[in-house]
């Protein structure tokens, strides 16, 4: 399911509904932690979940990480990077 | 064991905790139609979340490090900041401070003192302050902590709700500006109120700040000055070498100081004290000038005042002594390179003393300014009319050629002031004496011209005033005279030569000499014996009379003194008195002195003063008088009878004693006019209980009527001319001898008598 593209690791889970969207993203975080905390990798996170753009940012926020949702035509495109 | 049981037993508590988990983290349970068992545990979600926890947790820890790092440095900034910094909790007590509070507003005391206490109790400042700052009035207010000026500003922290659960209450130490706000409001006050004109300008001169006194002294208001030049002001009275010196002077020394001539806005030319400062910026460059003046109008006016008083008599506003002796010089000066003639006329009034001493000094002064106003009417512009004291003027007459020019003007003042002069309604009568010099003939400098012009005046006085008279050489003789007279009786004085006669009193009653009344007598070397009259005349006119006087004095005490202890019976020694000598000062303590030092007591003493005397200053003379009188002085009337004195001085003075004038005497009994004089003169005196002493007399027939009328009082050539101190003891002698074996009337007879 998941893919990586040049320094994304685009995670795509559309279909998929919360609660298990936030564990997918938080998976995806887990692995790559390291890499995203120091700036090299994001991981973008498609979804067509709308609870998500919600749970997602406000769950990485308080691991250190900062979540951008944008709205995309298959539904959501949201960015986890670290924190500056 | 039932293992289905127990499998839906753990999966269940998955489940339940895997929910658990996902609360925590904030999201919703998992539903099992969404995840099936087999995936629930290939997914591992409690592998993930607590993957996430761990990440969670690491992430606090980095925060807090941060949180520690960020706190220590807002610790530093708060501790070094230059304001004082309070944390208050919203119940009032002392959350925090910085190291700046404590020392600006809790005495230095540790944090660990403060923190948890009320700010109430700590802080300095009134309650009032503190309720506005809790509050949140207090913003901007300035308080005062031990001389330090504090602004005070308050931020709120609030909690989620916007409620206030902190105050931060920042000093600021404004007392540098507070203390710079005040010399500027003082420099501003100076700027305005200073009695100086004061103006800013930029560098290219134009106005940018007057004060009122520049706009008052110009007359221009700030709104007509600013932006323009002081060109403005210029008053054509300076050429522009003078504008070119002081730019020069400025360029060269940086201020310029001097007096300069502007012109009001009204048109007025005004002088001003101006003192131009140049100020340069840091690089040197000129930036503005500060010019301040002061009008010294009134000062010039002051100047000119005391410049003209200095020259002139401040009553009459006449040229005085000192302005008139430039001018004569000037006159001699210009008559010697152009051999021209000049006149100068002396004048003094005739009866001036009579009415200032009669009528007063007030009057007096009025009388000599509508004199001095008719003179200067009576001359031309080109003369100069001075006043010289007193009552002495004198004219400059330039341009003349002969005598007769300057008589033909002395004849119009002498006409001119024999007419009345009026003052409070009052007439007055004067007149003038004037004496003339002609310059060259008559002096070649001031002071040859001005006392021969003197000369010739009193010539006029001795001819009965109202009138002129040329100096003359004659005149000239007997002013060499009079110098030559003074300059003997100097002398005279000095060396003792001047002796003291005594002329008998003789009382006929009694029979006997009662008194002498001493008498100076001077034998010069060469000139022989000098007349009284001339003499004591020049001593009152120099003055020596006082010196004379008192010698007079002490030697005939001396001599009373001498005969008395001889057995000489005579009741007192009479001595003439001068006004000079009664209006000095050291008068009566002299004669009490000479009394004193002969232990004599004042009743052996008489002064004689002339009625002329008692009418130059009543006041006086009666001060004087009574302080003799206390002593039992003797006051006898001289010449009574030809002066002009009020008869009721008589009464109010304490006089003993009347001398009958010898112009009276010497035709009666013959004269029924001088008899009726006499007779009244004596009844008179007897009403007011004075005595009565007939002066110069010289017959049988005289002393007959005399005795006859009640005066039994005599003197004169028929008992003895005046004698010296020993003829008299001797004729005393003889009289007292003869008067023994028959004292019938007119015992007295003198050998050596007429």
């Amino acid at each position: 399911m998941a893919e990586r593209a040049q320094d994304n690791v685009v995670l795509d889970i559309r279909g998929q509904i919360c609660p298990s969207c936030l564990l997918l993203a938080l998976k995806e975080l887990n692995r790559y932690g390291e890499a995203v905390r120091s700036g090299s990798l994001e991981i973008v996170v498609i979804t067509d979940d709308r609870q998500a753009t919600s749970t997602i940012p406000a769950a990485v926020d308080k691991m250190g990480y900062i979540a951008e949702v944008t709205h995309i035509p298959e539904g959501y495109r949201i960015c986890l990077r670290g924190a500056v | 064991m039932d293992y289905q049981s127990e499998y839906y037993k753990a999966i269940t508590y998955i489940r339940a905790k895997i929910d658990q988990m996902l609360t925590l983290i904030g999201t919703l349970p998992l539903r099992p139609e969404e995840l099936d068992d087999r995936t629930l545990i290939d997914l591992d979600p409690i592998g993930i979340v607590s993957d996430a926890f761990g990440q969670i947790l690491s992430h606090l820890h980095d925060t807090n490090q941060k949180l520690d790092v960020a706190r220590q440095e807002i610790r530093a900034i708060f501790d070094s900041m230059d304001a004082a910094v309070v944390v208050v909790n919203h119940d009032g007590s002392i959350d925090d401070c910085n190291r700046q509070a404590r020392e600006w507003l809790f005495g230095d005391l540790d944090a660990q003192m403060l923190i948890g206490r009320p700010l109430a109790e700590l802080c300095p400042c009134d309650r009032e302050i503190q309720q506005q700052v809790m509050s949140g009035r207090g913003r901007g207010q300035t308080i005062e902590v031990d001389g330090r000026h504090l602004q005070i500003i308050v931020s709120d922290i609030t909690d989620a709700h916007q409620n206030s659960i902190k105050k931060v209450v920042i000093c600021f130490d404004v007392t540098q500006q507070k203390k710079t706000e005040a010399s500027l409001g003082l420099y501003g006050k100076v700027f305005e109120s200073t009695a100086e004109g004061i103006a800013i300008t930029d560098s290219r001169m134009r106005f940018l700040q007057v004060n009122e006194a520049y706009c008052r002294i110009t007359g221009y208001s700030d709104g007509e000055l600013l932006g323009r030049t002081p060109r403005m002001l210029k008053s054509g009275h300076h050429d522009a070498a003078f504008y070119a010196d002081i730019s020069k002077t400025l360029e060269v020394r940086g201020h310029w100081r001097g007096e300069i001539l502007d012109r009001t806005r009204d048109g007025r030319v005004i002088p001003l004290l101006q003192t131009i400062s140049v100020v340069r910026d840091t690089q040197g460059a000129v930036s503005h000038y500060i010019t301040i003046v002061t009008d010294i109008s009134s000062i010039k006016e002051t100047q000119s005042r005391l410049d003209f008083l200095a020259h002139h008599d401040p009553l009459t506003e006449l040229p005085n002594r000192l302005l008139f002796t430039a001018r004569l010089e000037h006159a001699i000066d210009w008559a010697v390179r152009n051999q021209a003639h000049f006149g100068l006329l002396f004048i003094d009034l005739d009866r001036f003393k009579t009415i200032n001493d009669s009528l007063g000094h007030q009057l007096g002064d009025r009388l000599l300014v509508q004199v001095a106003r008719r003179l200067r009417g009576l001359v031309r512009k080109s003369d100069t009319i001075a006043r010289l004291g007193g009552d002495e003027f004198v004219v400059l007459v330039e341009g003349i050629h002969n005598a007769g020019e300057a008589e033909l003007l002395a004849e119009k003042l002498v006409h001119a002031m024999r007419q009345p002069f009026f003052l409070e309604e009052t007439e007055l009568h004067i007149g003038c004496s004037i004496g003339i010099t002609l310059y060259p003939e008559d002096g070649e400098d001031p002071v040859t011209l001005l006392k021969n012009a003197d000369a010739a005046m009193y010539r006029v006085k001795d001819f009965g005033r109202d009138g002129f008279c040329k100096f003359s050489q004659d005149l000239a003789e007997a002013v060499d005279e009079r110098l030559a007279l003074e300059t003997a009786l100097r002398q005279a004085l000095r060396e003792n030569q001047l002796q003291v006669h005594y002329q008998p009193v003789i009382d006929l009653a009694q029979g006997r000499m009662v008194a002498v009344e001493a008498l100076a007598r001077w034998r010069h070397a060469e000139r022989g014996e000098i007349a009284p009259c001339s003499f004591i005349r020049l001593a009152e006119e120099t003055k020596l009379i006082l010196p004379l006087g008192g010698w007079m004095a002490r030697t005939a005490i001396g001599q009373f003194r001498l005969w008395r202890e001889r057995g000489m019976e005579l009741d007192y020694v009479s001595i003439n008195t001068s006004g000079i000598e009664l209006f000095d000062p050291g008068f009566v303590d002299g004669l009490f002195e000479a009394l004193d030092e002969h232990g004599l007591e004042g009743r052996h003493l008489q002064i004689e003063l002339t009625e002329n005397v008692l009418m130059q200053d009543y006041e006086a003379c009666r001060r004087v008088l009574l302080r003799l009188r206390q002593q039992g002085v003797r006051i006898a009337i001289d010449d009574f009878g030809t002066g002009y004195s009020s008869l009721a001085y008589l009464k109010q003075l304490p006089i003993d004693m009347l001398k009958i004038d010898r112009s009276f005497i010497k035709d009666v009994p013959g004269d029924p006019g001088d008899c009726a004089i006499v007779e009244t003169i004596i009844a008179m005196a007897h009403r007011l209980g004075l005595a009565t002493v007939a002066e110069g007399v010289e017959t049988e027939e005289q002393e007959d009527y005399l005795l006859a009328i009640g005066c039994e009082r005599l003197q004169g050539y028929r008992y003895a001319r005046p004698l010296d101190p020993v003829s008299l003891e001797r004729l005393h002698a003889d009289s007292v001898r003869q008067a023994a074996p028959d004292s019938a009337s007119s015992a007295v007879r003198v050998p050596g008598g007429r």
